[in-house]
C-alpha cells in the first residue's frame, strides 16, 4: 500500500494520458480533461511547499542565531508578501507595486551581473590551447559580431557567415543533441510506466 | 514606474552591484534574500487566486462538484512529508505527477521527435541541406555509446559530429554573451535615462 | 614577471570599469549603426501582417524580469502591430512573472491605442501552473483549464473575447506567439497545442536560445522566430516605432568589440607570458 498504491496511481495516470491521445475511444470519453484538471489543481495546492520549506530553514537560522538579518528579511518578505498577495491580489494595488520594484527589477539587476562575469571568465579561461578551443573562440566572435550591427558595418560577410553557421552546423548539431535528449526522456518515461524507475517515490519510510 | 519606484530600483541595483567590488557583502545578501522571499510568495499568491480559490469557492461550494475534493486532497498529501509517520502519503501526488508526465512524454513528444528526424532528410537538394543532415548524424553518433567506435564509419562520423558540436557551442557562447550584455545595457539605460534623466 | 604576465593577471575589476565606461559613453553618445532586417524577423512580421482583422492570437509572455530588456520591447512592438491591424490577443503564460509583464506593457500601450479595451481586444488569462499539461488542458477547454478566472481573478465568461475561444484549437485561435526566456517555451506549446492542433507558432526568443530554436525553425515546426534583442530592434523598425531595443544596439556592438579585445589580450598574455611558454 505504501509503495504499490502510489506506483499504480502513477502508471494508471500515464496510461490514461497515452490512451486519450492515441485511441479515439479515450479521446471521446474525455478522460484526460478531468485528469488534466486534477493535475493542475493538485500542483497548485502543492505550491505552498516552497513557502513552508523556506520558512522552516530560515526560522531555524534565526533560532540558531546564524545569518539572522538576511533570514529575517527573507521571512518578512516571504510571509508579508504571501499575506498581502493571498489576502488581496497580486495583480494590482500595493502587491503589484512591490512586485514591480522588488522582484521584476531586482531579477534584472541580478542577472545583469553575469555580463561582468562573462568578461572575467573569457579573460582567464578562454585560451587558444588547441585547434578546438581556437575554433570555438573564432566561431563565438563571428556569432557575436554577426549579430551586433557592428559586424555588418565592418564587413557584410560577417553577418552572412553568422547566418550560415546558424542555419547549417548549429541546426544540425542542436538537432542531434535534441534527438539524444528526446531518446533519454522516452527511456525514462518508459521505465516509470513499467515501474522500473522509482527514485521519485523514495523517502517517507 | 513612478519616480519613487525608480529611486528604490536604482538603489537596489547599486546594492546588487556592490557584489562586484565587495563580493558577498551584507547589502547584497539582504537584497538577495528579499528577492527570494518575494519570488516564492508571488508564485504562491498567484496560484492561490488562480486555482485554489476557484476550485473551493466555485467548483465545490457553488456548483457542488464534490469530486474536486480529490485533487485538493492529492495536493495536500504532499505536505505529509513533514511528518515521519505519514510521510509515505506524499508518494501519491508525486507518483501521479511523474506518471502523468511520463504519459505526456510518450504521447506528445514522439511526433515532434519524428518531425525533427524527417525534417533532416526530406530535402537533400542542396549542399547546405546535406551538411545539416551530416552534422545531425555526426552529433548523434558522438553521443551514441552503445555502438563501438571500432565499427567502420563510426569513429569518423563521431569526429565530424564533435566538430559540429564545437561550432554550435561557439555560436551559443557568442549568443549568451550578447544576451548578458543586453541585460546590463538595459540596466544602464534605466539608471541613466529613467532615473537620472540624462538622455 | 614580464609585461605580458602582468596583462595576464590584470585585476578583473579594471575590465569591468572599462566595460561600464564604454556602455555609459555609447548610451550618452550613440553612433546609430544601421540595422538590416533579417529574414527571420521579416517572416514573423509578415505573418501577423497577413492575418485578417479580428484574428485571435494566443500570446505567452514566458519571461521573468531577467529577459525584460530583450522580450519587453519585443512584446511592445508585437502589441503595436497587433492593435494597428485590429488583431486580438489573449495572454496566457507558463511563467509566474509573465502576466504582470504583459499587463504592464499592455497598460502602457493603451495610452497609444485608447480604443483598445480589456476584455474585447485583450485578455490576460494570467499565470497557470502545469506547463505542458496546462497547454493540453487549454486545448480541451480553456475555461476549465483556467478555472474560469483571469489574472485579476475575474470571471473569464464576462469577457466578449473569451466567449469566442472555448478551446485552444485552430478553429478559434489563428496563431500562438511565445515570448520565451527559456523552458517552458515554444517547444512545450508546439508539442501540446500548436503541433497536434495545426496552429502556426511564432517564437520570440532571447538571444541565448536562438541556437536551440534553429532546429524547430528549419524543421518547419515554428512558423517564424523573432531572434533576440537584435530581432526586437528589427521588429521595432518594421512597426515604425523605434524603442529600447534599437537604443541598445550600439552599446551591444561596443560590448562585443570589448569582449573580443579582452579575449585577444588574455590570450596574448597567456602565449607571450611565462605561463604559456613565452620569453622567460
Amino acid at each position: 500500500m505504501r509503495k504499490q498504491g502510489p506506483m499504480i496511481l502513477g502508471v494508471v495516470a500515464g496510461i490514461i494520458m497515452i490512451f486519450s491521445r492515441y485511441i479515439f475511444i479515450g479521446r471521446n470519453l474525455g478522460w484526460d480533461s478531468t485528469w488534466n484538471t486534477y493535475f493542475l489543481v493538485s500542483t497548485a495546492v502543492a505550491s505552498g511547499l516552497g513557502v513552508i520549506n523556506l520558512t522552516r530553514i530560515h526560522w531555524k537560522n534565526i533560532e540558531r542565531r546564524t545569518n539572522i538579518v538576511p533570514s529575517a528579511v527573507l521571512l518578512i518578505s516571504l510571509l508579508g508578501y504571501s499575506i498581502l498577495g493571498v489576502g488581496w491580489t497580486v495583480a494590482s494595488g500595493p502587491a503589484r507595486w512591490i512586485y514591480e520594484v522588488g522582484n521584476l527589477q531586482v531579477t534584472n539587476a541580478l542577472f545583469s551581473l553575469l555580463a561582468f562575469f562573462i568578461f572575467s571568465a573569457a579573460y582567464r579561461a578562454f585560451r587558444v590551447k588547441s585547434l578546438e578551443s581556437t575554433t570555438l573562440l573564432v566561431v563565438a566572435a563571428i556569432g557575436m559580431m554577426g549579430t551586433a550591427p557592428i559586424g555588418a558595418a565592418i564587413h557584410p560577410s560577417i553577418e552572412v557567415a553568422k547566418d550560415w553557421l546558424l542555419n547549417v552546423p548549429v541546426t544540425g548539431a542542436y538537432r542531434g543533441i535534441l534527438i539524444g535528449a528526446y531518446l533519454g526522456s522516452f527511456a525514462t518515461a518508459l521505465r516509470i510506466l513499467l515501474g522500473l524507475e522509482r527514485a521519485h517515490m523514495s523517502g517517507g519510510d | 514606474m513612478t519616480d519613487v519606484q525608480l529611486t528604490i530600483v536604482a538603489f537596489l541595483t547599486i546594492g546588487v552591484y556592490t557584489y562586484l567590488y565587495w563580493k558577498d557583502n551584507p547589502i547584497y545578501t539582504i537584497i538577495e534574500h528579499m528577492y527570494v522571499g518575494l519570488s516564492v510568495s508571488y508564485v504562491f499568491a498567484n496560484t492561490f487566486h488562480a486555482y485554489i480559490v476557484p476550485a473551493v469557492r466555485d467548483d465545490i461550494v457553488r456548483d457542488g462538484k464534490w469530486h474536486f475534493i480529490i485533487p485538493l486532497l492529492l495536493g495536500l498529501m504532499i505536505y505529509a512529508r513533514y511528518s515521519p509517520s505519514i510521510g509515505w502519503l506524499a508518494r501519491y501526488p508525486m507518483s501521479f505527477w511523474v506518471g502523468y508526465g511520463a504519459g505526456y512524454v510518450l504521447s506528445y513528444e514522439v511526433p515532434v521527435f519524428i518531425g525533427q528526424i524527417t525534417a533532416s532528410f526530406w530535402q537533400l537538394n542542396s549542399v547546405n541541406n546535406v551538411l545539416v543532415a551530416l552534422c545531425f548524424l555526426g552529433a548523434l553518433t558522438y553521443f551514441v555509446f552503445t555502438v563501438r567506435r571500432e565499427v567502420p564509419g563510426v569513429a569518423p562520423a563521431a569526429a565530424f559530429g564533435r566538430w559540429a558540436i564545437i561550432v554550435a557551442l561557439g555560436v551559443s557562447f557568442g549568443s549568451t554573451a550578447l544576451y548578458r550584455f543586453t541585460i546590463f545595457v538595459g540596466r544602464a539605460q534605466l539608471l541613466l535615462f529613467d532615473w537620472l534623466k540624462l538622455g | 614577471m614580464n609585461f605580458w604576465d602582468r596583462v595576464s593577471n590584470l585585476d578583473r575589476r579594471i575590465l569591468w570599469a572599462v566595460q561600464m565606461i564604454i556602455v555609459v559613453a555609447i548610451l550618452l553618445r550613440p553612433i546609430g549603426l544601421p540595422i538590416a532586417v533579417s529574414s527571420e524577423t521579416q517572416l514573423a512580421y509578415d505573418f501577423f501582417d497577413n492575418l485578417p482583422p479580428g484574428s485571435i492570437i494566443w500570446a505567452d509572455f514566458g519571461t521573468s524580469g531577467a529577459a525584460l530588456v530583450e522580450l519587453g520591447p519585443m512584446i511592445y512592438a508585437f502589441f503595436t502591430q497587433a492593435f494597428n491591424n485590429n488583431l486580438r490577443v489573449i495572454g496566457g503564460t507558463l511563467w509566474a512573472e509573465g502576466p504582470a509583464i504583459g499587463q504592464i506593457i499592455f497598460e502602457e500601450i493603451q495610452e497609444e491605442f485608447p480604443d483598445v479595451e480589456y476584455g474585447v481586444d485583450f485578455v490576460n488569462v494570467g499565470y497557470k501552473p502545469g506547463t505542458q499539461i496546462l497547454v493540453r488542458g487549454l486545448v480541451d477547454d480553456v475555461f476549465e483549464a483556467c478555472r474560469g478566472v483571469d489574472y485579476f481573478a475575474r470571471p473569464l465568461a464576462d469577457y466578449p473575447l473569451m466567449q469566442e475561444v472555448p478551446r485552444l484549437t485552430a478553429d478559434y485561435v489563428d496563431a500562438i506567439i511565445v515570448f520565451a526566456e527559456g523552458s517552458p517555451g515554444g517547444r512545450e506549446w508546439y508539442e501540446a497545442a500548436a503541433g497536434p492542433e495545426g496552429i502556426p507558432l511564432i517564437q520570440g526568443t532571447i538571444q541565448m536560445s536562438i541556437p536551440e530554436a534553429m532546429p524547430f525553425l528549419r524543421g518547419g515546426q515554428y512558423a517564424a522566430i523573432i531572434p533576440g534583442n537584435r530581432g526586437a530592434a528589427e521588429y521595432e523598425f518594421l512597426v515604425g516605432r523605434p524603442g529600447e531595443a534599437i537604443a541598445t544596439q550600439d552599446a551591444n556592438s561596443a560590448m562585443a568589440l570589448w569582449l573580443i579585445t579582452v579575449l585577444i589580450l588574455g590570450n596574448l598574455g597567456f602565449l607571450l607570458g611565462k605561463q604559456g611558454g613565452g620569453k622567460k
